[in-house]
């Protein structure tokens, strides 16, 4: 019977997601730590279970006894002594969620770096309990269906925990109210600590409990971890009941999607769901908190900017092919991350979907440039990245930035499936070759064009009144809107500006390649490095982006060169270094300096 | 004119299983000074907040010069002509004294270019006596002038109706009698205002009419004197046995 086939391979995938997304819930609602890397623990414990069970031959339940304990382990020392002094740092919850998005984010890179240096990027998978059972006419995996029961047994187990032990009531009082809680005699730090790690522990469970059906692969995580955010966001932060439910849905409605529509387009069923769900959803979980201000940053003197232009200019004169390609390097990268930080700089909106902008530019001149002209390609580039970046916006900009966040970090996944999905069923073709009669040299300067373009109307943005309302709205949303400011509109304008900045940057950077496919134009790294660059340079000056993006263009070029298979090992620490030792990026440590220079000249009046 | 500058018709608003206002009706004339008291957690801010589009009403209907406001954006509600202060002095560091109060007058009502609102606050700054550094940030302002500030950006949007959330409260006893000369001169000028307030020597003196609520509801409305009076005001302000 096609029904129950259906029901119980939905189920399933319901349930593993019903348990991966009440360990993040543990993990964002009480530890206040929105990990980004949380599929990576699965990643690791789904591997964990693989070579267990083929080198020593360990069935996958023994290896929960070991790997459970050693999540819950390495999750606890990771809050402990890496995520918690980190946050504690942070001032005010907006700036805690940002540094904990931008350290897991981080730390998402060195695992799958890691995991693919040790173990290579082959999928991994092996035969256990693969027997069908026959219910009722319809078969499954007797692994699968083991996988179910474990998944709904924990999840009650969680349930009763969170509802009637005394750790259970500290750790909702904790959700509840994090300032409130030390008051009743709640120890916040330790069951914060706790709570973080049992995420990190039900992370491995979910992903031993998978490697007995699926492959695994260092990759395999982000997919997971979006759909417990989308499950998160769904069920309620908080809400184990609510995750069980959010949970069973999602993977109903993927194997659903799966069976009626096509398997290749799930994330964009994932996507459609998650958004229904916002925009029907008026206001964030968490509301719209203050964030904090921003300091005041002093343009330093055109003049210098002119005579780096001119110099700029007569490079290709002088550059031969290397450092040309180095100099087109370092230019995509000012105006992807000066695009980046021109919203995110002063909204403090964290985006992660620069490669979806910089692919759809991209791949819209590797489609329309061989058949129409050039200058028509780019114009359905941008007309493409207004109307994504606008739906984008109108479905999480209204609420908090958290949302914002989470539809950032998958929609580069999720445009990149869809291009694919559409090449290989609708145009049958693996990818594009480019043959532009396009040099190097014009390449240069358009990039060049676009950057002084970019710069140009951020300055000019300052000294309007709209630079005057983004100051408000960074500062205090809740004053902006109430002293009249559309904050709404100015937030998706900028959006929409900042996406068709990172999306020409693609469509001229296009014609470098002479093959293009999906993976190429839309490489996650793209967005990585854009935001490592605006973050270490600083995001909320004009200049602040380029004085990050020429050592790390100079460092990843280093990298790709010397240590090609520890490439993202290396810059996923870096980015960490980034988080943890300048967060104010080199144009605030410059500024403090500064500060502290002039301070001296003056002593301190007694 | 005649007519009535704001009408709150039988406002209720729930949080979860909490009812904040209960059918909550009056209304304020123009030109007048409304006060409007009540025990912590009556609802006062809640009502305020309704107004200033903040929160949504449950139930009911707010009314500004006979048009419906309930349900509009804050920053609409702002452009009605809708104004005010917070309880809690909220003031971004990022601008200074004076560009605080000049984005107001670029968005509010008036949309000024960027010259002519920062005229425009050091007009309303010096109207309301700020003393400070207009170039200083807030972390460097005294309470006072941070509420003084508070009160001119709140001008600068340019209304017509000013609700002021316990703006006197926390001043020494000169400043309030500089605070509430102020409030009065304000009113001379046109400005019809709500003021929440728990000070009640301002409310005597500034006030012509008071709403009183206790627990969601009015329970008293009319004079300062009459109103203070009630038995039921007696009883939720000192408690059971008077």
């Amino acid at each position: 019977m096609v029904l129950l086939d259906f029901l119980l391979a939905g189920l399933v995938v319901g349930g593993i997601y019903a348990l991966i997304s009440i360990g993040l819930n543990l993990q964002y609602g009480v530890a206040r730590v929105l990990n980004l890397a949380y599929g990576e623990f699965l990643m690791l414990a789904g591997y964990l279970a693989f070579w267990g069970f083929s080198l020593v031959g360990l069935p996958p339940f023994v290896m929960i006894l070991i790997g459970v304990p050693a999540a819950f382990a390495a999750s606890w020392l990771l809050f402990v002594y890496v995520l918690n002094p980190l946050l504690a740092r942070s001032h005010n919850q907006g700036k805690r969620e940002i540094d904990s998005i931008l350290s897991t984010f981080g730390l998402l890179f060195v695992l799958q770096g890691v995991a693919l240096v040790l173990w290579t990027g082959t999928d991994r998978a092996y035969s256990f309990l693969a027997v069908p059972i026959d219910i009722y006419g319809a078969v499954i995996g007797a692994n699968r269906l083991v996988a179910l029961l474990a998944a709904l047994v924990l999840v009650a187990a969680v349930y009763a925990f969170m509802k009637y032990s005394t750790i259970g009531r500290a750790l909702r009082s904790i959700a509840s109210n994090p300032n409130a809680a030390p008051l009743v005699g709640v120890d916040v730090q330790r069951y914060s600590a706790v709570a973080f790690a049992a995420g990190g522990a039900l992370a491995a469970v979910a992903g031993i409990l998978l490697s007995t059906f699926i492959g695994i692969n260092p990759t395999v995580g982000v997919a997971y971890t979006m759909k417990a955010l989308i499950v998160v966001v769904m069920g309620g932060i908080g809400n184990v009941l609510g995750g069980l439910v959010a949970g069973l849905i999602l993977g109903l409605a993927e194997t659903m999607g799966a069976l009626l529509i096509d398997p290749g387009l799930i994330t964009v069923i994932n996507f459609s769901i998650f958004s229904i769900v916002l925009l029907w959803r008026p206001q964030g979980l968490f509301g719209g908190g203050s964030r904090a201000g921003v300091g005041e940053i002093r343009i330093p003197k055109e003049a210098v900017a002119l005579v780096a232009l001119a110099a700029l200019l007569v490079v290709p004169y002088f550059a031969n092919a290397y450092w040309l390609s180095l100099m087109v390097n370092i230019l995509t990268y000012v105006a992807l991350a000066t695009g980046w930080a021109f919203f995110s700089g002063p909204t403090r909106y964290v985006s992660l979907a620069a490669s979806a902008f910089f692919g759809v530019g991209a791949y819209s001149i590797a489609i329309f440039a061989p058949d129409y002209s050039y200058g028509y390609a780019v114009g359905i580039a941008v007309l493409a990245s207004i109307v994504l970046s606008a739906f984008v916006g109108l479905a999480t900009l209204r609420l908090s930035g958290m949302y914002f966040v989470i539809f950032t970090f998958g929609l580069s996944t999720l445009v990149g499936e869809v291009v694919s999905w559409w090449e290989f069923n609708i145009a049958q073709k693996a990818g594009r070759h480019l043959f532009l009669s396009i040099t190097t040299t014009d390449i240069y300067y358009q990039l060049l064009a676009l950057c002084v373009a970019v710069f140009l109307l951020w300055i000019l943005r300052d000294r309007s009144r709209m630079g005057f309302a983004l100051t408000t709205l960074g500062a205090d949303e809740t004053v902006a809107r109430q002293i009249g400011i559309n904050t709404t509109a100015l937030k998706i304008g900028t959006f929409v500006i900042s996406s068709v900045i990172m999306t020409l940057a693609g469509a001229i950077l296009a014609p470098r390649w002479s093959y293009m496919d999906a993976h190429v134009a839309f490489n996650p790294n793209t967005s990585f490095l854009t935001v490592i660059m605006a973050l270490l340079g600083g995001a909320t000056s004009v200049w602040g982006p380029i004085l990050g993006v020429v050592p790390l263009v100079l460092i990843s070029d280093y990298l790709s060169v010397t240590v090609p298979n520890y490439f993202s090992v290396v810059l996923g620490l870096c980015f960490l270094g980034i988080v943890f030792f300048i967060p104010n990026g080199i144009l605030g440590l410059l500024q403090s300096w500064a500060a502290r220079w002039r301070a001296r000249g003056f002593p301190a009046q007694v | 004119m005649s007519g009535h500058a704001l009408e709150v018709l039988g406002v209720s608003r729930r949080f979860g299983g909490l009812t904040a206002l209960d059918g909550v009706s009056f209304d304020v004339a123009r030109g007048e000074i409304l006060g409007l008291i009540g025990p912590n957690g009556s609802g006062k801010t809640t009502l305020l907040n309704i107004v200033c589009g903040r929160l949504s009403a449950t139930r009911g209907e707010v009314r500004k010069d006979s048009k419906p406001i309930t349900g509009r954006t804050p920053e609409d509600v702002c452009r009605a002509g809708v104004a005010g202060t917070f309880q809690l002095v909220r003031v971004p560091d990022a601008l200074d004294a004076r560009d605080n109060v000049a984005v107001a007058a670029m968005y509010g009502r008036k949309r000024l270019s960027i010259a002519a609102a920062r005229a425009e606050a050091e007009r309303l700054l010096d109207r309301v006596e700020f003393e400070g550094n207009l170039y200083a940030h807030a972390d460097a302002l005294t309470y006072f002038d941070q509420k003084r500030l508070e009160l001119a950006r709140a001008l600068a949007c340019a209304p017509d109706l000013l609700l002021l959330d316990e703006w006197l409260a926390g001043l020494n006893p000169t400043e309030l009698e500089h605070g509430i000369a102020l409030v009065r001169s304000l009113r001379d000028e046109g400005l019809t205002i709500v003021m929440v307030e728990h000070v009640m020597h301002a409310i005597r003196s500034l006030c012509q009419r008071i709403v009183v609520l206790n627990a969601g509801r009015v329970i008293a409305a009319g004079n300062p004197e009459e109103a203070l009076a009630n038995r039921e005001v007696v009883r939720v302000y000192l408690g059971e046995s008077a």
